[in-house]
């Protein structure tokens, strides 16, 4: 089994294509798993194959035939979608229209992304930690997307859990990523930002990163700018499950290029080395996911709409969601929005310096402590202590308000 | 029947958001093996010539070095490379009358990490096959490659001696593994892990040329994994002889230290001075931001190990690639201008570097998002580069026209014949 780790592109499709529900339609939480499966094996037969290249594969002929330009080609090329519409696509057009007539939003919506790797290294009856946690929050009415993102190592206070005292004397104080793996499992990690950061959250969505090396080939790979080398000693080889803590180095030079899936995957994973830290990782993520959404809203991009059963069959069993079945009829009219101007205001914030800042946290956990230095005292951990009076400043920034009084999570 | 629907429901929705998010368009660039099929069912001339691969890199008993270099002066020779013999003669592929006529050999990293390279008016032409092998770089006297082979954890530069011949054809006569970085030099060695943990090998990449085809420039995260600072980790700039000798060139001559670096980037030598190259240094601005900056330095010498370099672009810049034109008065460059765009500028270089020369510099291509990866025909009368967007990018040239003091470029010409091209690596084009 294929053992990949980030969720970015799985990511960006839940959260803006499937993201953003209606108002006032209660949470279901659960797998979307089954149905993605049964849809995918319902359509694999009306699938239209994309073609790349067809059109432009006679710019090599044999010698006396007028080669033709790239350009060219490209320009001449027939939109297949003129063609005889499948049945896919007339499908398509009746839930489009149907979505039509689906009021959108009328208030701002929260939805928070986490990811996890998936690989052998942790108990498959646990939930693993989230090692992505976004907040993407699209307003309709000021047409504005902002991506929140919390480090995964930041300390604060997890519901439902019980070790470590914090800044203010309560007990219950972790790295975020752990939210999930102390009781009420992703659930949890909802709570802690509610209860953390006073944004309420919507909807959740949990991807698996066992499908993303596929997820971007299938949609031929990501084009961006790298900003500066990344360069791992100690990026987690993980492909084996009979080695599943090997090692291996990675190696990323600067500048604008094409990603395939293994180097998308190396791009958003990689954590060591890097000149910024974790705070770099976080940023290269949200490089990724905007590129993706970029692409797939461009006019120019790839035969989506033919991938659409491969990509869902890529990420069949690594999604997880609070969205209910009901709520997807908003979905298309939500789109809409983002495909008008929206998407070209997006605010990125990562809670890097002065946001936060890395400090060494002593950590009672039983979990932990037999890794300390000295048996039976605490494990000292890398961790992200947040300046939390800036964090709150900038959320009623960015989200207008922070909502303490009536959080979503329901304990 | 309930359930039924809503499947069908959540399915045909999401086909719906896809669909009316993108238009349908085959412009799909297509992918190599696409245009490789194409290339083999039309090819009705000789069949394509491919390099060997070389050898799986592992420790060899003839090439094991026993000593090594802290500086240039004091160099010390490292492992002596093992030729490797080849007698393959790779014919350039069919000419086609509408390509433009391109001077020289390009070479170049294509998508499939194999070499490819365009003469003429050939269809491109497979170097190497083995899908682990980039970032060519002809030197000035035309008959030597340098080239980067890539292994799972380190890479290593090899140099594989050419005969260009008068129609095209490359006939590679003996590769060479440069530098050893699996099984560094004994003094460079830290660990005894060498051999078998890849926290502890190198990477060699991004080969360029000294002036005297006999010296290679390149960057190494040499001397690599220390456990006690695993964050510690960046690429500094290494000169080699082709006969094995290793001098730390840049490592040596840092203006200042620089924290929160990310690492050296794009060493190459000014064509026709002895002494004088250039690289760019990422490090983090005080905001915390990405920066890349290009700096310029004079080799260091016996007397004087240690040589101040300059910095040509102002702080808060952010770089790649910079690129001397063929007589070494201008340089070219790519700037990230935000907003994932990338433009291509010029600017010219009094020496020993002034920094007033950025604020001349002009704007020669504005990518539609990207243009990267500047390179120089040899005798200067082209600038070539590459373009991209959504995929894989595409070579296209400029000519250059001299007037007085300044640069005029033609309009861009497109070179299809080169089929798409990583953006990973510099081009290089030589005789």
């Amino acid at each position: 089994m294929r053992k990949a780790s980030l969720y970015v592109l799985t990511s960006a499709i839940i959260a803006f294509y499937v993201g953003a529900a209606g108002v006032g339609i209660a949470p279901y939480y659960g797998a979307i798993t089954g149905f993605v499966q049964s849809a995918t094996s319902s359509f694999a037969s009306h699938s239209a194959s994309p073609t790349p290249g067809s059109a432009v594969s006679g710019v090599y002929r044999t010698a006396g035939e007028t080669p033709t330009p790239r350009a060219a080609a490209i320009a001449t090329s027939t939109p297949t979608a003129t063609a005889t519409p499948t049945k896919q696509e007339i499908f398509a057009g009746k839930v489009t229209k149907l979505a039509a007539h689906t009021a959108p939003p009328h208030r701002r919506i929260n939805i928070l992304v986490l990811g996890s790797d998936t690989d052998a290294k942790f108990d498959p009856n646990v939930t693993p930690p989230t090692q992505v946690d976004i907040v993407v929050s699209i307003d309709p009415i000021s047409h504005t997307i902002v991506e929140f993102s919390i480090p995964r190592d930041s300390w604060v206070h997890i519901p439902n859990y019980a070790y470590n005292v914090g800044p203010d004397g309560s007990r219950g104080w972790n790295k975020i990523q752990i939210a999930s793996g102390v009781g009420g499992g992703l659930v949890n990690t909802v709570c802690t930002v509610e209860s953390d950061f006073g944004i309420p959250i919507d909807y959740w969505v949990w991807v698996g990163l066992a499908g993303f090396t596929q997820v971007v080939d299938s949609i031929n790979g990501v084009t961006l700018d790298v900003t500066h080398p990344v360069l791992d000693n100690s990026y987690p080889d993980d492909s084996d499950p009979n080695n599943p803590y090997a090692y291996r180095r990675i190696y990323i030079p600067p500048g604008p290029q094409h990603l395939n899936g293994d180097a998308a995957l190396h791009f958003v994973r990689s954590r060591h080395g890097d000149v910024k830290s974790d705070f770099g990782r976080s940023e290269r993520q949200q490089i990724l996911l905007g590129q993706i959404r970029r692409m797939l809203l461009s006019q120019d991009g790839a035969d989506i709409a033919a991938l659409a059963p491969t990509l869902l069959n890529d990420m069949r069993g690594n999604v997880k969601t609070s969205f209910s079945l009901t709520d997807l009829p908003t979905v298309a009219r939500f789109l809409s929005l983002l495909r008008s101007e929206a998407h070209d205001k997006i605010t990125n914030v990562v809670l890097t310096p002065p946001y936060s800042s890395e400090v060494q946290q002593p950590d009672e956990d039983p979990a932990v402590t037999r890794f300390s230095a000295v048996p039976g005292q605490p494990f000292q951990q890398s961790a992200v202590a947040l300046n939390m009076p800036l964090v709150n400043q900038e959320i009623v920034n960015l989200f207008g308000s922070q909502d303490f009084s009536a959080p979503h999570c329901k304990q | 029947m309930t359930v039924s629907l809503i499947v069908r429901s959540f399915f045909t929705l999401v086909v719906a958001i896809v669909v009316t998010a993108v238009t349908i368009t085959h412009t799909t660039i297509p992918p190599r093996s696409a245009l490789q099929a194409a290339l083999d069912t039309n090819d009705s001339g000789s069949r394509r010539a491919v390099i060997p691969t070389p050898p799986p890199y592992g420790p060899n008993p003839t090439v094991q070095p026993s000593v090594m270099s802290t500086g240039r002066s004091g160099s010390q020779s490292a492992a002596k490379p093992t030729p490797t013999a080849t007698a393959i003669t790779i014919q350039p592929r069919m000419a086609l009358s509408d390509f433009f006529d391109v001077p020289g050999h390009i070479f170049y990293t294509g998508p499939d990490h194999n070499i490819w390279f365009i003469t003429g008016q050939h269809a491109h032409t497979q170097f190497t096959g083995d899908g682990a092998s980039v970032s060519p770089a002809l030197s000035p006297d035309g008959q030597k490659l340098a080239w980067v082979q890539l292994e799972r954890s380190y890479s290593d530069v090899e140099v594989t001696n050419l005969r260009l011949e008068s129609n095209g054809a490359v006939q590679p006569i003996t590769t060479t593994t440069l530098t050893q970085d699996k099984y560094p030099p004994p003094a460079l060695q830290r660990s005894p892990n060498y051999g078998y943990d890849p926290r502890y090998w190198w990477w060699a990449t991004k080969p360029a040329w000294l002036p005297d085809s006999r010296h290679i420039l390149y960057i190494s995260d040499r001397p690599g994994y220390d456990p006690n600072d695993e964050a510690n980790v960046a690429m500094s700039i290494w000169e080699q002889s082709i006969d094995g000798v290793i001098t730390n060139a840049v490592g040596l001559s840092l203006p200042q230290p620089v924290v929160d670096t990310s690492g050296h980037d794009s060493p190459q030598w000014r064509p026709h001075d002895p002494s004088t190259f250039l690289y760019v240094n990422y490090y983090l601005a005080a905001d915390r931001s990405d920066q890349g900056i290009i700096e310029v330095g004079e080799a260091p010498t016996g007397t004087a190990p240690i040589t101040p370099a300059i910095d040509l672009s102002p702080q808060g810049t952010l770089i790649y690639q910079p690129t001397w034109s063929s007589d070494g008065r201008f340089i070219t460059f790519v700037e990230d201008i935000g907003h994932n765009k990338t433009n291509l500028l010029v600017m010219p270089f009094h020496p020993p570097g002034d920094p007033n020369d950025f604020n001349k510099a002009v704007v020669v291509a504005t990518g539609a998002p990207y243009v990267t990866q500047p390179f120089w025909s040899p005798a200067g009368h082209y600038l070539g580069y590459l373009v991209g967007g959504n995929g894989d990018f595409s070579m296209v040239i400029r000519r250059v026209y001299y007037e007085g003091k300044e640069l005029r470029f033609g309009p861009p010409i497109a070179l299809p014949q080169a089929g798409p091209v990583s953006a990973e690596y510099r081009p290089s084009w030589g005789p």
